[in-house]
């Protein structure tokens, strides 16, 4: 794969991870989680699974991922 | 273990699915909630881990959705416990989900990034500016380390500033040739040493062909930085922000 097509996927997939793991609609509520058939019941518990540290460390993170960021409106 | 609701998106309660539509292992539905619904599939587990492969297909159904209906995506890994829960949180969110719905349905974004080339990336580092000869004293042995370290910091920040004042112009550049094919847009400058600016831009659907021209126009012209498109995407970056959200 050309160097441009890997930067080109790189940021795509960089693109997707932060759409999936920081955009989108967030819905909270009750949570059920079973564990040996007890319930536990989380309250108000936003239910983001992964952190971007986490992915951080798989495939997609990159070193475009683990560069810090400054926020500037242009 | 009882069935969780996973869900992927919030759509008009009239909206179509796609045939034969399955989430993480089971049949696509609708939990409605006055004229809104979400688009859940139901999960044995009370998490998705976020593999490539769970995040490409959560995406794909969300992309699906969108090519047919208004559509706002929702957050990976977003799991309530019932049908119950779902409409409960439908109907607290519900005069925003509905605003945004209106808003956004017929839309989508694109991200615009530049890249700085290599040699131009080294070209900032106190060449261009003629510093490049007070790096070179800063390394002598010479000077004493104290004042070898406040030089050093100096030239980061006079160097920082420079790159900074480069992807401005190349920003405004761009910002020039997409933005009247364009509802909204939204930037970050220098993310990244490597990127010199990531933009987003709201598109309604009708403008996608000539946002895409007038693009492959910029991208023809432009020299200061090597230019990516992606997209189009449902418009992630352009929800409303729910307020008290843990994160926010």
């Amino acid at each position: 794969m050309s160097e441009v097509s890997t930067e080109k996927r790189n940021v795509t997939l960089l693109e997707l991870v932060d759409r999936l793991l920081d955009k989108g609609v967030v819905l909270s509520g009750d949570i059920t989680i079973s564990v040996a058939d007890v319930d536990l019941i989380v309250l108000g518990l936003r239910v983001l699974l992964a952190s971007v540290e986490r992915v951080q460390q798989s495939e997609l993170g990159g070193v475009l991922l683990a560069e810090p960021r400054e926020d500037h409106n242009a | 273990m009882p069935d969780g609701c996973y869900v992927y998106a919030i759509v008009p309660a009239s909206a179509t699915l796609p045939d034969d539509a399955t989430g993480f292992s089971a049949q696509l539905w609708k939990i409605a909630w006055r004229d809104i619904a979400a688009v859940v599939s139901s999960t044995r587990t009370g998490s998705i881990d976020p593999t490539p492969e769970h995040m490409l297909m959560h995406e794909a159904i969300v992309e699906a959705l969108h090519t047919e209906n208004a559509t706002l995506p929702a957050r990976f890994g977003t799991v309530l416990s019932d049908p119950r829960t779902v409409s409960q949180a439908l109907e607290k969110q519900y005069d925003v989900l509905a605003a945004d719905l209106k808003r956004l349905g017929d839309t989508v974004e694109f991200t615009v990034t530049a890249l700085w080339p290599d040699d131009q990336r080294q070209l900032h580092i106190g060449q261009a500016d003629g510093s490049a000869a007070e790096h070179e004293i800063v390394s002598a042995s010479t000077v004493s380390r104290g004042r070898a370290y406040m030089r050093r910091r100096m030239l980061q920040y006079r160097d920082a500033d420079m790159l900074r004042k480069r992807a401005q112009a190349l920003a405004a550049d761009v910002v020039s040739a997409l933005e009247s094919h364009s509802i909204d847009h939204r930037g970050h400058l220098c993310p990244t040493g490597r990127i010199a600016l990531r933009d987003v831009y709201l598109v309604a659907r009708g403008q996608q062909p000539a946002f895409m021209a007038a693009f492959d126009e910029l991208h023809a012209q432009q020299r200061a930085a090597r230019l990516l498109l992606s997209g189009p995407w449902p418009p992630y970056s352009f929800l409303t922000p729910r307020r008290g959200a843990i994160d926010q």
